[in-house]
């Protein structure tokens, strides 16, 4: 599925960077922002429903500001950095579950399944909303490949990337915006709370067969690619199957497959290895 | 060979550069020039601001006041004629990339936005990686590199950038002897070309016959100016204390 193959690079991106919480603290963010956007909406526009664009957007919004106030919160105040990254997920998260109810007890409310929104129902997804995916999937292939280079040098040497007259800030800017698109477009399959997993999950696991930058990027969106379809296929032959819960159980599945058969990394290997190596150094004869 | 800066134009200068993190001091009032085509060791101990001093040179650390030319010009004026070796420990070692792709990303600025690195990058990328001895590790992984080893890719990437000054955050800390010889006869190698070195160097046994000058700092600067003016046993008790002992 498309959001697999966008989660799987842009999550590559942020392993590397060592942000993978960051996507933890933008997942959660969104919520309050949906529900908020939600609630502006109905009272625009009564008989509309929910629209899709609108809640992503108010998604986006609350997800850039979290993000801020934990960048803010780690120059300022002198908290470590995982501190701050728990602390603005839950209040976020929190605001969220009370905006929640509040929208779960207005009259439109009842029909607008945000609680799809926590978990993941991909049964919730209408053909415009694949259109909104597809693009942003498209856009983030597209965006990563001209800035494969530049974010790369930018996650391994920042110093570097400034000394060369690079726009670190905007770049990373980039890199973060791509990563809420992402989030925020997989909120309805996949679920704010698990969208993270496959932000996260895919690109370890592709870390165990390669040592390269663009094989990295390719199986990482693979593997989010065939855990998304596998979630999408059984949430849709078992209703009332939340389709988060089954992709992130899928790609848990890659990544422990690749701990251990990792043409790289994997456990099987290093076994293999020591052996070998034993093996050489009881047959040496003591010199 | 310089298009701007006349002759006599140093490569750096520091002009009443103070640097506080938080609120404390980093360094006070520094004001000293590097000419062109010497070999500067900057020497203190701990805590001194040597990795500061460079760090705000290139704009990556803000100063409180003063500022810093490069050939008479701003950092951001100067494009490509200044390059940096951070610290060893500064970058993740377990990122996915050889040797080789390190070397590149020296070679990104001239390669430009959104254009891949190309076979003729990759060429003058392992001369440069043959300058340093490592052209048989070029396709390793960084983390199967000794800290030697290490050291001399990222020599070998400030070497493709073609610079005019080297600025080097301790690059000869926790080597080997074949990497210290390497990365000295090649910074020779430069000066004798033209080209100017501000190294962080802790090592005082070996400053004077390494460098030709020497900045001698603790968050000031104690002395500044040819490596023997500068290593006298007054001036390094002013800037390690008492608990130096002078064996020399």
């Amino acid at each position: 599925m498309l959001l697999g193959i966008a989660a799987g690079i842009t999550g590559t991106f942020l392993m590397l960077r060592r942000r993978s919480l960051a996507g933890d603290v933008i997942g959660h963010a969104a919520l309050p922002g949906v529900a908020i956007s939600f609630l502006i909406y109905a009272a625009i526009a009564p008989d509309a429903g929910k629209s899709l664009p609108v809640m992503l957007l108010g998604g986006g919004i609350a997800s850039a500001l979290g993000m801020l106030a934990a960048l803010w919160l780690r120059n300022v105040g002198r908290l470590p950095e995982d501190a701050v990254m728990a602390i603005v997920l839950s209040t976020f998260f929190g605001m969220g579950v009370v905006l929640l109810s509040v929208v779960q007890a207005s009259p439109t409310g009842a029909q607008a399944g945000l609680r799809d929104f926590i978990f993941g129902q991909a049964a919730a997804i209408r053909i415009s909303d694949v259109t909104l995916l597809a693009t942003i999937t498209i856009g983030t292939i597209v965006i990563s490949n001209l800035l494969m280079k530049e974010w790369a040098l930018m996650c391994f040497d920042e110093g570097l990337a400034g000394v060369l007259g690079y726009p670190v800030r905007t770049l990373d800017f980039l890199l973060m915006a791509l990563v809420v698109a992402v989030c925020v477009a997989g909120m309805q399959a996949v679920g704010l709370l698990l969208i993270v997993a496959l932000l996260i999950i895919p690109p370890t696991s592709a870390r165990f067969w390669s040592d390269s930058i663009g094989p990295n990027i390719f199986l990482s969106a693979i593997f989010g690619a065939v855990s998304a379809t596998t979630g999408g296929i059984a949430s849709a032959l078992v209703p009332k199957l939340s389709t988060g819960a089954i992709i992130v159980v899928a790609a848990a599945f890659f990544l422990v497959f690749s701990m251990f058969l990792g043409s790289k990394h994997g456990l099987l290997l290093r076994w293999r290895a020591r052996r070998v190596m034993r093996h050489d150094a009881q047959n040496t004869p003591a010199a | 060979m310089n298009s701007k800066g006349s002759i006599g134009v140093p490569p750096l200068a520091a002009f009443q550069v103070t640097v506080a993190y938080r609120n404390t001091p980093v360094l006070t009032d520094l004001n000293f020039e590097v000419p062109a085509g010497t070999l500067t060791a900057i020497v203190g101990p701990n805590g001194a601001g040597k990795s500061t001093l460079i760090k705000t040179a290139l704009g990556l650390v803000q100063p409180l006041t003063g500022h810093f030319e490069f050939f008479g010009q701003s950092f951001r004026e100067v494009d490509g004629r200044v390059s940096y070796v951070p610290q060893r420990t500064s970058v993740d070692w377990d990122f996915p990339v050889t040797a080789l792709d390190v070397v590149c990303m020296g070679l990104y600025r001239k390669i430009g936005w959104f254009r891949p690195v190309r076979a003729r990058h990759r060429k003058r990328a392992m001369e440069a990686l043959a300058e340093v001895g490592m052209q048989d590790y070029a396709k390793r992984q960084i983390s199967q590199l000794s800290g030697g080893q290490q050291q001399r890719v990222f020599l070998a990437r400030a070497l493709v950038q073609d610079a005019e000054l080297f600025l080097m955050d301790e690059p000869l800390a926790g080597v080997d002897v074949a990497t210290e010889k390497t990365i000295i006869n090649t910074l020779h190698r430069l000066r004798d070309q033209g080209r100017t070195a501000m190294v962080v160097h802790h090592d005082l046994d070996t400053v004077s016959e390494y460098f030709d000058r020497v900045l001698l700092l603790n968050q000031h600067i104690i002395a500044e100016g040819s490596s023997e003016e500068v290593m006298t046993p007054e001036h390094l008790k002013q800037a390690y204390g008492g608990k130096l002992l002078i064996l020399t």
